[in-house]
């Protein structure tokens, strides 16, 4: 009995120990690369400028709000966090907005288990693309087989996909509706 | 199981035959059907296949070596759970290598990494070779084991990624007339896939073997 | 098998032999196909007959190599059923889909639908659904593009050419109406010229050959007639409530592959029950499956879907239905 428990108390010390080690010495890298895909998509949303930085403000319950500035120091504009109910399961949408808040500057996708080749498409940039400069006063809406009309916020919906591109115009919405008030709110 | 696993030392064959049955033989994924969950779920890609399949692999050998270097001093009634925390221990430093190294890789393999801890293949190597034998021969059936399971997973991902995506290792193989069959890299396709393998495996082992008996 | 010279002969069941065989049956299905095949392709082009081919071309190569390759005779091919199996296949694919994926879908409709579990008998599911259920999940986009049929019979109008349930979710006759009268429309649906997959616009046609096997009694009116009456009554329901959300039960049954599927594809006597209250509880099933499918799924068609997942439960039908002779109660 004595035995069992000095070697089953030693070996969970050992591994203990060796996790710890292991852990202390990539947390920082694991960080880092975390940080840096999160910035590569922020960046994403506002064009690229790989030189902004983010700070992030208090969101809503389910969106994370971030502040972008250029390198230059002049105001981004501001990048909402916010969940879309897709076919597969959630979505993660990065939604970029003026500094006035009335207009979307870009979308990024930063996770979604759509089905590849269907709802997947949502992060190719032809879909993507038709969200910049839509107004954000006006709410969004999707259109199949015809052309869009960007003048009211129409979007085309991707072909066998109507499911996940009305997740994503709902998503936005919905978000939208939460992130501005609570980002108009702080400003005053 | 199909197969009955090693029970009795194996001293007598040679280092070769050791590694090789993991390969064909014995191959954890077309003969003793082992780590299906693995095999079925990110074997969406080559790049995927090769991943889970290394990973796999490391946590095999260290779990095995630690494991038969350890069995003497082990007492039986604790032996699940110390294995279990050995392995335990190895899926998470292969987690969080994954993480600070192959951002990418870790992504897309997702929650299937940690759940190396359990895949029967490990286990099953572990208590029926591990234990009964020196760590030198452990760590090649390990080897062989791990290897058995990343060419495994490299085919299956190979045939997936060229039929469902038209690409391999992320090049495209061919030209815009090409419309992928989207089917291969969903769920059903890993299926299919795993199924057709199996039955040319089967189809060539038995054609290797006698056949005593012909409806 | 039986030595004769012994005295006895053994022999397995089945003892008794009805008069019509396995070949005469699937024959009988193959001819009473023939006005599908013709008016399919009057209404969407020669192109069709070359689609025909491909398919009957990949089905029967492929049952001809799997056999081969078993050690087995090809001359299976020659029992009808993997025709059958080709035109049943070809025929509820959309008219624009490309020969090389026919192709595809017949070797896997043969290969994975019938021949892994042993061929003629053996097979759990429709091996035509199976194909084109493959086909749709490799295939979804090419799966869902629909051509209108050609104006073939001048008293049936055009109109503005609307899609059936195949190709939008909700367009229904409602719709429909603002274009053209309510009865023109139902007049076109019924005739098939409109668009949907090769086969199965044309109930009019469908309802020849199909009348024609149930009067043969290869077809049993029961399954038929639960399989239509389910959905009717489901759809009604809900029509009766919400008109203006819900299409009307005539709609439901005349669009899509409701009909085709009715006549031919439930019809199956491989993959359904051999019961007459089984084949009952198959309709009736899959109706339901169907409506299911149709008014709160993800797909606008959910005949195929349905069709297989009651192919799914049809051994515990069977069982749940099959006197055991000998057995007490």
């Amino acid at each position: 009995m004595r035995k069992l428990l000095i070697t089953l108390t030693l070996v969970m010390i050992l591994s203990g120990l060796v996790l710890a080690a292991t852990f202390q010495g990539l947390t920082d890298r694991i960080e880092e690369n975390r940080v840096a895909a999160l910035n590569a998509s922020l960046a994403a949303v506002f064009g690229g400028d790989a030189d902004a930085t983010f700070a992030e403000l208090p969101g809503s319950d389910e969106t994370t709000i971030y502040e972008g500035t250029a390198a230059n120091g002049t105001a981004l504009g501001y990048a909402v966090r916010l969940p879309a109910q897709g076919y597969g399961g959630q979505i993660t949408l990065l939604v970029g907005l003026g500094p006035d808040l009335r207009s979307i500057r870009g979308i990024e996708v930063v996770e979604h288990i759509e089905t590849p080749g269907l709802g997947g498409r949502i992060t190719e940039t032809e879909f993507r693309e038709q969200f910049v400069g839509l107004d954000t006063q006006i709410d969004l809406s999707y259109v199949k087989n015809i052309e869009p009309n960007a003048d009211v916020n129409e979007v085309q919906a991707i072909s066998g996909a109507t499911i996940t591109s009305s997740a994503i115009v709902t998503g936005i919405n919905e978000g939208l509706a939460q992130a501005i008030p609570a980002i108009e709110g702080r400003a005053e | 199981m199909a197969v009955t696993m090693e029970a009795a030392p194996a001293k007598s064959r040679s280092i070769t035959a050791e590694f090789m049955k993991g390969l064909v033989r014995e191959n954890p994924v077309f003969v003793q059907v082992l780590g299906m969950c693995p095999t079925l779920a990110v074997t969406t890609s080559v790049a995927n296949g090769i991943g889970m399949g290394l990973a796999t692999t490391f946590v095999l050998v260290f779990s095995a070596l630690i494991a038969s270097v350890i069995k003497r001093i082990v007492p039986n009634e604790v032996r699940i759970p110390i294995y279990a925390v050995i392995i335990a221990t190895f899926v998470t430093i292969a987690d969080l290598v994954l993480k600070a190294y192959f951002p990418p890789l870790s992504a897309s393999l997702g929650p299937y990494v940690p759940l190396i801890v359990v895949n029967c293949i490990i286990m099953g190597r572990v208590e029926a070779f591990a234990t009964r034998n020196a760590p030198g021969i452990s760590v090649v059936d390990a080897l062989g084991m791990g290897a058995g399971f990343t060419v495994s997973l490299m085919v299956l991902g190979a045939v997936r990624e060229i039929l469902g995506n038209g690409s391999i290792l992320g090049f495209a193989l061919f030209g815009d007339g090409f419309t992928p069959m989207l089917v291969m890299i969903l769920p059903p396709g890993a299926f299919l896939t795993l199924g057709i393998l199996m039955a040319i495996f089967n189809a060539l082992k038995a054609n290797r073997e006698p056949v005593l008996i012909r409806t | 098998m039986s030595s004769a010279n012994e005295g006895f002969v053994l022999q397995t069941a089945p003892h008794a032999h009805g008069p019509m065989s396995v070949p005469r049956i699937m024959h009988a299905v193959n001819l009473s196909l023939i006005p599908v095949v013709v008016m399919s392709a009057l209404f969407f082009g020669a192109r069709v007959l070359m689609l025909y081919a491909v398919g009957i071309a990949a089905c029967l190569g492929t049952e001809v190599i799997i056999k081969s390759i078993r050690g087995q005779s090809w001359r299976s091919i020659l029992d009808g059923s993997a025709l059958v199996t080709a035109l049943l296949f070809v025929m509820v694919l959309p008219p624009s889909i490309s020969p090389l994926l026919v192709a595809i879908g017949g070797v896997v409709s043969i290969a994975i639908g019938k021949e892994v579990f042993g061929g003629i008998g053996q097979n759990v599911f429709n091996p035509a659904l199976v194909g084109r259920a493959f086909l749709s999940a490799a295939y979804p986009v090419a799966m869902t593009s629909w051509t209108p049929a050609r104006e073939v019979f001048s008293f049936v109008p055009t109109g503005r050419t609307l899609a059936t349930v195949d190709s939008v979710t909700g367009a229904t006759p409602l719709a429909a109406s603002r274009f053209e009268g309510i009865a023109e429309y139902y007049l076109r649906l019924f005739v098939g010229q409109t668009a949907g997959s090769i086969g199965s616009t044309s109930a009019l046609v469908i309802m020849i050959g199909g009348i024609a096997l149930i009067a043969m009694k290869i077809v049993r009116w029961q399954m038929v007639v639960s399989f239509l009456g389910t959905i009717a009554a489901l759809t009604g329901i809900f029509w009766l409530i919400d008109p203006t959300t819900y299409a009307d039960p005539l709609y439901h049954l005349l669009s899509g592959g409701v009909m085709f599927a009715a006549f031919y594809m439930i019809s199956d006597m491989v993959t359904t029950p051999f019961t007459t209250k089984g084949t009952v509880i198959f309709g009736v099933g899959a109706g339901l499956l169907t409506v299911i499918i149709r008014l709160f799924g993800g797909f606008p068609e959910g005949v195929m879907f349905a069709i297989l997942l009651m192919n799914a439960v049809t051994p515990i039908i069977n069982r749940m239905n099959n006197r055991v002779y000998g057995a007490s109660a």
